[in-house]
């Protein structure tokens, strides 16, 4: 967001503001192979029966051209305004996914590059150094999931890795190099490319989501008016309000938006549920 | 009043809008999301889309699409028990915390801030640009939830350590996981989006483990010890 045009915004400050869209999409010029990936894009990212199938399509087409999309998704990554994270992570991802040796360099390059200063004046709320910490450590784990497959370069590159200052991509790279095979042979190299004060970072256990400590009685972290809350609860999506009246929503607020669907094509607005 | 805007819009496929856009664009949901979570007209008209509700390019529908995931994401989504995870009950919570949601400008990079109604400041949430167009749709429901637990009552304790990318020694890190806290709760749903979230695609799911590893890593003084399998 650091292009967004503001006038007089202060977090906080009383009365309602005035928004403006600007250009709704970037102007970009696709050869083939762009439109591939851009295929590629919209798949990685659909729903529905067809989604898996649409997806298989879209990343075999794309394969075809390994090199070239790997060039494409490259150029691309280019020329996205350093604040749009969440296109710059799909393409990153992307190059993830078509697990291909030709990503190596761009791998390199996502993580070698030095992440530029903090540019948020509150690191806490949006922090630029997060966000491309955040590309980073997925561009590790897309070489990290060559290593797997025996790419010597991955291997060697993961070890490189070992030496940026940031402390979620040594951790990526650490797990990375301890998930190919024979993985914990290399725990004494691994030991010593890192900083005596990084080395915690060997002691680290990848964990699944149910062996962590949870929110035991959550209903007792809310605010007092938030326990005396009564909302009623979601509306069942059409496939289960189908079957159960369980859920229903009540209707709170006769002062919220309308759909206006005059002019709309309803076929646009189909849901996957 | 502030005026903003911004100069392009990132790929909506991949922010997860052009998959949660036309699912918000539903009535009954619409309704319901308005009036449990305190919209309020006067903070979501004049360009933040209040008149173009199903136009995920604007500020109102992206946030609704953050609300959908958070509501819809459990596969029994229906069971919003407290005793089971917070993917299922994490609606609940927001919900209950949130009776004042509103649009602003911010900063042009601010996200989102809570606040608890103490210093004569109303009680509510304010969701900025930064919400709205740096965040995906998983990043919006965890921003709901981070400033949930803030209007909880729970601040954050600690200063950030020596290896955060948030900032050495600065304020606003959570103690420990066993805090509880905004971060811990955050990063908790998004690991349980990533480990169980249905109605949605691989890739945001894969979003969600980048960025709530780098919260594991990043906010809390002391390292948890874990990383997301």
């Amino acid at each position: 967001m650091c292009a967004a045009s503001v006038e007089n915004g202060v977090p906080g400050a009383d009365g309602p503001d005035s928004f403006r869209l600007g250009a709704a999409t970037l102007p970009l010029r696709l050869g083939p192979v762009g439109q591939l990936l851009m295929n590629f894009l919209a798949a990685m990212n659909g729903a529905g029966e067809d989604a898996d199938d649409v997806y298989k399509l879209a990343l075999s087409a794309l394969r075809e051209h390994g090199d070239e999309a790997i060039i494409e998704i490259a150029r691309l990554e280019n020329c996205c305004r350093m604040g749009d994270y969440p296109t710059r992570w799909g393409l990153i991802h992307a190059a993830a996914q078509l697990h291909h040796a030709a990503a190596m360099p761009l791998f390199r390059s996502v993580v070698l590059t030095p992440i530029p200063p903090e540019a948020s004046a509150n690191p806490h709320d949006f922090s630029t150094v997060a966000e491309e910490t955040i590309l980073g450590t997925t561009a590790v784990d897309g070489a990290a999931k060559l290593a797997r497959d025996g790419n010597k370069a991955a291997v060697e590159a993961l070890f490189d890795f070992l030496a940026v200052p940031s402390i979620s991509i040594k951790r990526a790279a650490v797990q990375g190099l301890l998930s190919v095979q024979q993985g914990e042979s290399l725990r004494g190299r691994i030991e010593q490319r890192l900083c005596p004060e990084d080395r915690f970072l060997l002691d680290i256990k990848p964990l699944d989501v149910r062996k962590a400590t949870q929110i035991d009685d959550p209903e007792a972290q809310l605010s007092d008016s938030g326990r005396a809350a009564n909302k009623p609860t979601t509306p069942d999506l059409p496939d289960r309000t189908a079957t159960s009246n369980l859920g229903a929503a009540g209707r709170l607020s006769s002062d919220g938006p309308s759909i206006d669907y005059r002019g709309r094509d309803p076929s646009n607005f189909k849901r996957e549920d | 009043m502030a005026t903003c805007s911004i100069p392009a819009i990132p790929n909506k496929d991949v922010s997860g809008d052009n998959l949660y856009g036309p699912r918000i664009c539903w009535q009954p949901f619409i309704d319901w999301a308005w009036g449990a979570h305190g919209f309020k007209k006067s903070y979501w008209d004049d360009g933040f889309g209040y008149d173009n509700v199903c136009n995920n390019n604007l500020p109102l529908s992206r946030t609704l699409s953050g609300i959908w995931l958070l509501n819809y994401s459990a596969d029994d989504y229906w069971n919003e028990q407290w005793s089971n995870n917070i993917l299922h009950w994490g609606r609940r919570y927001v919900r209950n915390q949130i009776d004042d949601l509103r649009a602003k400008c911010g900063d042009g990079s601010a996200i989102a801030t809570a606040f608890s109604g103490f210093l004569g400041i109303g009680r509510r949430v304010e969701l900025y640009l930064g919400f709205f167009y740096s965040k995906n749709v998983p990043g919006r429901a965890e921003t709901l939830v981070h400033e949930s637990r803030h209007l909880g009552g729970k601040s954050h304790n600690a200063n950030f350590p020596a290896w955060s990318a948030y900032g050495p020694g600065k304020s606003g890190a959570d103690s420990s996981w066993g805090y509880k806290g905004a971060w811990m709760y955050g990063a908790l749903y998004l690991w349980w989006f990533y480990a169980d979230g249905r109605r949605t695609t691989v890739a945001l799911r894969e979003s969600a483990r980048q960025r709530a590893n780098f919260v594991i890593d990043n906010a809390f003084a002391t390292h948890p010890g874990f990383t997301i399998a």
